[in-house]
């Protein structure tokens, strides 16, 4: 038993070792980011709306699982490329001040959108991978209650259960909770959703990919917790004899905040002793323990354990559609894994799926907290951004604008890496004096002003 | 953990390591978000694109996705949840009506119907079927809450019993101020903020209803004959058309109904029904929705000047009040036309007059003075307020008027039970609006002009030389009172707009608890620098110095 067992770790540390070598650290989820630019005149034929899953430009960059995702799930495609887009604004406003700008480039066949940064475990790594799925996330429970996705409807599940507050308020006993309802947007089946797509490539095996799956957990838990509700009364005179509610998402730029201020506080994690003694460590959390962890970011909690509580309200209201991808092959193929983890999958057949999300990270330095369910961790330092090097795929910040009295990131000093700037004096044309005219148009003068740019050297 | 990124030490430079290797990357590929405009770049350049993509840039887009996005996540949902609500009460007050008519039908086949007696047993059904009506629809929307308003209702019929005991008018006065007394107490003792807040306005209209049944019996003088039933008293308080959402009826109001409906008529009743229910549902969407959207459009659009900009902000979020009173009161108007009862607001009744008519949106929205939109504001209350309370003080201090406006509006601002906000705004437009009362008449009869708070009511009528009916409008005199009383109209809804914006945020918070919003209530106000509260003192300054 003992000798079997040691065998199969060691088979385990060479198959992942392997795996490492030949796919570069990079995570394998990542190439769907690609669908950003599908629609675009230079990528591909004008698409027709029916046919747009039979794109040759989706086939490439679509794993065959998301494929099937998208077609099985008529509508679902124009919220993807949506997210993905929204994903893309929000990073390069949250980091325009940076010397890493979240540049995106043409999206070619095979490629990466975001370039080669993502094959590193840097913290840049860590936000895009969290925007993208947080962004998924938000557009998908958008449009499901627009209507536009078929699939999935308006969720009704928040009709019965009753809000928290009450519980707490009415001391008297079976005091009738308000009723309150109506179309919600559907947050269930947009995190569910970007489970199974945002997540198909990850199956958080080698540190890499767990660093790749935390991430996306972090960005839909925050799309979670901004989800809010909105009251109105109406009575006699202020009174509240009748109150209504919905439920709103918050604006994505809200989400972007606090993402980035995740990303100013990101923790550097490695692999737990734990973790590398039984190298594939599907099996070493307990789903139990992983139960209780709030959302809320999770900072008092001695085990690091990423579970997310919602996630049996979630699977209650999983679409069918959804549900029967659930058993599909394309999962941890078979060969990799030995003898005895397979007796363990066999056992806990039901919670086989989500167990990839049950893992512990722990910190680079053992003195700072273990990162929470919120936080996005990262793997290796940062490249300092400065000097051009296409190999690593970092731009430079040479002809970068930046800000000659901010002592910050974009001030000139720290973007220009000490090498110097160019001042100089443009004449820009801008919209100015815009009025609004009833109804609904804006008419703008165009204003020629003089501006001082700082460009580096 | 929050130290700052780049000052990180372990912060490594790749390109100091590393050659730079020409990749098969182009750099042009990158896309830059940020345009610079650098010295080689012509900048006409970008004037001639600017140019042809055109100065006229459309807002189309975010406007009319926001409006999208509000009807898709706040008006649908406030709608389906408030069908939810409707139905319960409108079938309730249907049954009520079914019922009663049945049963008049089978017992009184004849025109004798049964008004004089209230107490008989022939009639006790009736009011069994009323309450017992208005008893299911309050459990269908508060649950057990319900057991609370019903100890209060027979905590009242046992102090009405005083009034047997006591001697008239005095008896009634003690029961309205143990009864408004009692409130507060109610509020003080029982603290649950989130279920008062719900009961408040229940427990108003049934205070006032047992207020004014205590003042008719002490008034009629026959208080043995007029008392009431136990049954015929909880007949009239949970009357399911006017227990829920208000308005006060009176007993004999109540009595006169009670039986006499037939279903003559049926359909027009349907039809004015059906159409304030489409009003009320439009008044709420307008009120949830409409109204903070259109609050947050930010001053990006900016009509003419910010000072302008911020009365428009304040008159949308004071509609926003505005309709959520349009709502209570067109739903509440529903409920007594399905019912079938009417206000009786007058004795003699006016032939073809809406008789069911609880405010008056139009006088509100474009009033002719602040005296006149109290007035139509609530019309039953107001009619409460006129005969119980104003009428007795006038009695008593004939010389004083004033006094006896000022003692209706505190007493009207007490019966809303606790909340500043109510007191505030009710003492506030007490003032402005004797203020601009008094000031109006003064300047109406030195200039001999129609220009009276209360709108001048035809040719014949007017006592003044400058009428516009009187003269025509060829006249310059009928054109300048004609301005005058438009300023006064707008002053008027200026002051209607500044009052209203400080009950908004009541209504609008996210959770139960009231008390956790920090921003101070009077913020509005503040921000606007009490323009309006120098305003109405100005008004007051003015009548006193020119008297």
């Amino acid at each position: 038993m003992d000798l079997s067992y040691m065998l199969c770790l060691c088979l385990l540390a060479l198959c992942s070792a392997a795996e490492s070598k030949q796919k570069s650290g990079r995570g394998r989820g990542s190439m769907w980011w690609g669908i950003a630019k599908v629609g675009e005149p230079n990528n591909i034929s004008p698409i027709s709306t029916g046919f747009m899953y039979m794109d040759p430009a989706i086939h490439s960059t679509l794993r065959r699982k998301q494929r099937r995702l998208v077609r099985d799930n008529p509508g679902v495609l124009g919220a993807l490329v949506k997210g993905a887009n929204l994903a893309i604004s929000e990073c390069q406003h949250q980091f325009r001040n940076r010397r890493w700008n979240c540049s995106t480039r043409n999206f070619l066949r095979g490629k990466n959108l975001f370039g080669k940064i993502v094959d590193r475990g840097c913290r840049e790594t860590g936000f895009i991978y969290a925007i993208t799925s947080a962004a998924v996330t938000h557009s998908i429970a958008r449009a499901c209650s627009e209507g536009t996705i078929e699939s999935c409807t308006c969720d009704y599940s928040h009709q019965t259960r009753s809000p928290q507050a009450n519980h707490q308020a009415g001391s008297v006993a079976g005091v009738r909770d308000w009723e309150w309802g109506g179309c919600s947007d559907n947050i269930g089946f947009g995190f569910k959703f970007s489970r199974e797509f945002v997540d198909t490539g990850e199956r958080g095996r080698n540190l890499r990919e767990k660093m790749n799956l935390h991430n996306n957990e972090a960005g839909r838990a925050h799309v979670q917790s901004e989800m809010r509700q909105e009251c109105k009364c109406h009575g006699m005179s202020g009174s509240c004899t009748v109150k209504t509610c919905w439920m709103r998402l918050a604006n994505f730029r809200v989400i972007g905040d606090n993402l980035k201020a995740r990303f100013d506080g990101a923790t550097r994690v490695q692999v737990s002793n734990s973790l590398r003694q039984s190298s594939n460590a599907v099996a070493v959390v307990s789903p139990n323990a992983a139960g209780g962890n709030a959302v809320g970011g999770g900072n008092g909690l001695p085990p690091v354990v990423s579970g997310f509580e919602d996630e049996r309200m979630l699977n209650d209201h999983m679409p069918e559609l959804l549900l029967s991808n659930k058993h599909h092959p394309n999962m941890p193929s078979p060969n990799s894994l030995p003898v005895a983890g397979a007796r363990a999958r066999n056992g806990r057949r039901q919670g086989k799926k989500h167990n990839r999300y049950h893992f512990q990270l722990n910190p680079h330095n053992p003195e700072h907290k273990p990162p929470g369910p919120k936080d996005i961790v990262y793997l290796e330092p940062s490249p300092s951004f400065c000097e051009k090097n296409l190999r690593q795929g970092i731009l430079g910040t040479h002809g970068r604008q930046c800000n000659d009295t901010s002592l910050g990131v974009d001030g000139c000093d720290l973007m220009c890496c000490g090498r110097g700037y160019r001042t100089q004096e443009v004449v820009v044309v801008e919209r100015c004096a815009c009025t609004f005219h009833w109804c609904c148009e804006v008419k703008c003068k165009l204003c020629r002003t003089k501006k001082i740019i700082h460009t580096c050297l | 953990m929050d130290y700052h990124y780049f000052d990180e030490p372990d912060y490594i430079d790749i390109a100091a390591s590393e050659d730079e290797e020409a990749d098969e990357d182009e750099p042009e590929s990158y896309i830059h978000p940020r345009v610079m405009y650098g010295r080689d770049q012509n900048p006409h350049e970008h004037l001639d694109q600017l140019h042809n993509e055109g100065s006229r840039v459309s807002a189309i887009d975010p406007v009319v996705e926001r409006l999208r996005d509000t009807f898709e996540f706040c008006v649908l949902p406030s709608w389906h949840q408030i069908l939810y609500y409707l139905a319960p009460l409108l079938l309730c007050c249907l049954a009520c009506r079914l019922l009663s008519t049945l049963y008049a039908y089978h017992r009184f086949p004849e025109a004798d119907r049964p008004r004089v007696r209230p107490n008989t047993m022939a009639v006790a059904p009736l009011h069994l079927i009323s309450a017992l009506s208005g008893l299911v629809m309050l459990y269908v929307t508060l649950g057990q809450r319900l057991w609370v308003l019903v100890l209060l209702s027979s905590l009242s019929y046992g102090l009405l019993q005083l009034v047997r005991l006591g001697s008239g008018q005095r008896g009634a006065l003690a029961i309205a101020l143990i009864t408004i007394g009692s409130q507060f107490s109610y509020e003080l003792l029982w603290h649950q903020p989130a279920a008062w807040t719900q009961l408040r306005g229940l427990q108003m209209v049934a205070n006032m209803k047992v207020i004014s049944l205590a003042f008719d019996m002490a008034e009629m003088g026959a208080v043995k004959q007029l008392m009431p039933s136990i049954l015929a008293y909880l007949g009239y308080i949970f009357n399911p058309a006017t227990c829920m959402l208000g308005p006060w009826i009176s007993y004999t109001a109540y009595l006169q109904c009670l039986g006499t409906n037939t279903l003559a008529r049926w359909r027009s009743q349907l039809f004015r029904a059906l159409l304030h229910v489409i009003f009320c549902v439009l008044a709420l969407a307008m009120s949830n929705c409409i109204c903070p959207t259109l609050n947050e459009f930010d001053s990006h659009y900016m009509l003419a000047t910010p000072n302008l900009w911020q009365v428009w902000m304040t008159w949308v979020g004071a509609l926003g009040v505005r309709s959520s009173h349009y709502f209570v009161s067109y739903l509440s108007q529903a409920m007594l036309i399905t019912a079938g009862q009417s206000l009786e607001m007058d004795r003699v009744t006016v032939p073809g007059r809406d008789r069911q008519q609880v405010c008056d949106a139009w006088t509100i929205e474009w009033p002719y003075s602040l005296s006149v939109l109290v007035r139509k504001w609530n019309i039953p209350m107001h009619e409460w307020l006129k005969r119980y309370i104003y009428g007795r003080m006038r009695g008593r201090a004939q010389q004083h008027t004033i006094v006896a406006v000022f003692c209706t509006y505190l007493v009207s601002s007490l019966l809303h039970g606790m909340d500043l906000r109510i007191y505030l705004v009710l003492l506030s437009l007490a003032t402005f609006a004797n203020g601009e009362v008094m000031l109006r008449r003064h300047l109406a009869t030195l200039t001999r002009a129609c220009i009276m708070a209360n709108p001048c009511m035809g040719k014949d009528r007017c006592r003044y030389t400058h009428c516009p009916s009187k003269r025509g409008w060829g006249h310059w005199s009928s054109w300048l009172v004609m301005f005058v009383n438009l300023m006064f109209r707008l002053l008027a809804m200026f002051h209607l707009a500044y009052l209203g914006v400080v009950l908004l945020n009541d209504s609008l918070t996210d959770s139960l608890e009231m008390e956790d919003g920090e921003m101070p209530f009077l913020w509005h106000w503040w921000s606007s620098g009490y323009l309006s509260h120098y305003i109405g003192l100005g008004t007051f300054v003015l009548y006193l110095f020119i008297s």
